[in-house]
């Protein structure tokens, strides 16, 4: 047992039992504090004062961060971490299916590649890390379609009950977009810049085209439509694995994603099919 | 909230996340972002009150962690690792918009959200808080930046001196004189203002 009758404020301030009896005043350690300060009168004056002290920075420091906050960023860094390990696994089997190439050029061009690839690592450097994409997010909690211009010049058509998070400028190789529910878009052309939606369930990648595109966490099924154009439908969640199933969808061409059976599947769409243009409340 | 029990008994888990994390699953990543993002966002809004910043310079560490880490061993204690990489993030963030001069005239609570003096809001502290409070929280508010951060870190995310140390970048001594003269300028304070109310809310507590 330590002497805590000998205590200082600054003791208790670093007492593990007595930060814990601060931090909830009604837990497992408040018997034990209740009694001493009963038993210790002339040391009590100490101990409220450190406890004050605790109970305050407790008030002052406190979080304001809500639940949600803090899903969509976890949603977010998590579909970026797939790409990152997909990017990188492809650099792995290029490597690999190149090595023989790879050991005569390590030789023969050390100098030059030396060089290349320091240029190649600057590049990239400024490309993810350099510039900080600011992040607008876009939610439509009505019920009424909502459409809006993206920097690059795609529109998008946000349905209700839906959001999404966009760069305000597109200053990365890639366009990315995160979708939560359901929105269609008609994407500025730009091959240089692929533009890739990324829901929980697809990531869908054109270079300039009109889709539309499904992602409700309270139905069965997720969808990707295309009108016109052409488009490559990944399915998400093949974590570190590089993505072995690809879909191309062309004019009039679905893609669907079945939860239960976690199976994706292309159709053809013949004749006009009515979705609903809000997620269901209910399975 | 940071529970200092919980905390000493899950350093284990973080390693075995940690280890997870390295050879490439990214279960552990998410597993490792919901759990100490609550804390660095609260640590971040404090230091930058660019709200979205914060939050954007969160994602680029955890990410570039990922893209980097089979190169990154093991650290002491994840935790003030992500706090001192975190922090360094957000001043060279700042030092791309800011002067340098300005650094040390920023206040440690962002926007000064504690510190709204209107007295309407000064009314419901009153209700629901005590005087005593507020003075002591006021008194902290007026601190230097440096001094506030050390109060944070140590008291408020319960991390030791030495790993408040090296997250802060200063030396051991200077910051024992930092976290002394602080103490002993609140407790001249108190006695003198408040040792009877803080009597009293004492007892009500304990009651």
């Amino acid at each position: 047992m330590k002497n805590y009758r000998s205590y200082e404020v600054n003791d208790f301030l670093n007492d593990d039992s007595f930060r814990e009896w601060s931090r909830s005043p009604t837990g497992f350690s408040a018997g034990f504090w209740e009694e001493w300060l009963i038993l210790n009168p002339d040391r009590a004056e100490i101990a409220k004062q450190a406890f004050t002290f605790l109970s305050v920075i407790q008030d002052k420091y406190t979080s304001d961060i809500t639940a949600q906050e803090l899903d969509e960023m976890v949603d977010r860094l998590m579909a970026a971490a797939v790409i990152e390990a997909e990017k990188s696994s492809r650099v792995l089997q290029w490597v690999n299916q190149h090595m023989t190439w790879l050991a005569a050029a390590i030789i023969s061009l050390l100098a030059g590649l030396g060089w290349w690839v320091i240029q190649l690592t600057a590049k990239n450097e400024t490309d993810r890390i350099g510039i900080y994409q600011r992040w607008e997010r876009k939610a439509n909690e009505g019920s009424k379609p909502i459409t809006f211009q993206l920097s690059d010049g795609s529109i998008v058509t946000l349905e209700g009950d839906s959001r999404l998070w966009y760069p305000r400028n597109f200053q990365h190789a890639r366009r990315e977009v995160y979708l939560k529910g359901k929105a269609s878009f008609d994407v500025a052309n730009n091959v240089q810049k692929p533009f890739i939606v990324y829901t929980s369930e697809f990531i869908t990648q054109v270079a300039g085209t009109r889709f539309r595109v499904h992602s409700c966490a309270t139905e069965g099924t997720a969808t990707v439509t295309v009108k016109s154009g052409r488009v490559m439908v990944q399915p998400r969640h093949q974590e570190v694995s590089p993505a072995k199933i690809e879909l191309v969808l062309t004019d009039n061409q679905q893609a669907i994603y079945f939860r239960e059976e976690s199976r994706i599947e292309k159709i053809m769409l013949q004749g006009l099919r009515r979705t609903s243009n809000q997620c269901k409340n209910h399975i | 909230m940071e529970n200092f029990t919980d905390y000493q008994h899950s350093v284990r888990s973080y390693e075995h996340l940690w280890v997870r994390f390295q050879q490439g699953d990214a279960t552990a990543l998410g597993e490792l972002s919901k759990r100490f993002y609550p804390a660095l966002l609260n640590y971040g809004l404090k230091i930058n009150s660019d709200r979205e910043l914060a939050k954007d310079i969160l994602q680029e560490l955890f990410l570039e962690l990922w893209t980097r880490r089979t190169s990154i061993t093991l650290p002491d204690n994840v935790k003030a690792y992500l706090f001192g990489a975190y922090r360094n993030k957000l001043y060279k963030a700042r030092l791309q918009t800011h002067p340098v001069s300005e650094l040390n005239d920023l206040p440690f609570e962002g926007d000064l959200a504690g510190e709204d003096s209107s007295i309407e809001s000064f009314l419901i502290q009153e209700e629901t808080r005590n005087y005593y409070h507020i003075r002591l929280s006021q008194l902290l508010s007026a601190l230097p930046k440096r001094q506030q951060e050390v109060i944070f870190l140590h008291f408020y995310e319960g991390l030791d001196s030495e790993q408040v140390t090296k997250i802060m970048g200063i030396s051991r001594q200077g910051m024992y004189n930092l976290l002394s003269r602080t103490l002993k300028e609140l407790r001249k304070l108190w006695v003198v203002d408040c040792t009877p109310i803080l009597i009293m809310v004492f007892s009500l507590l304990i009651s």
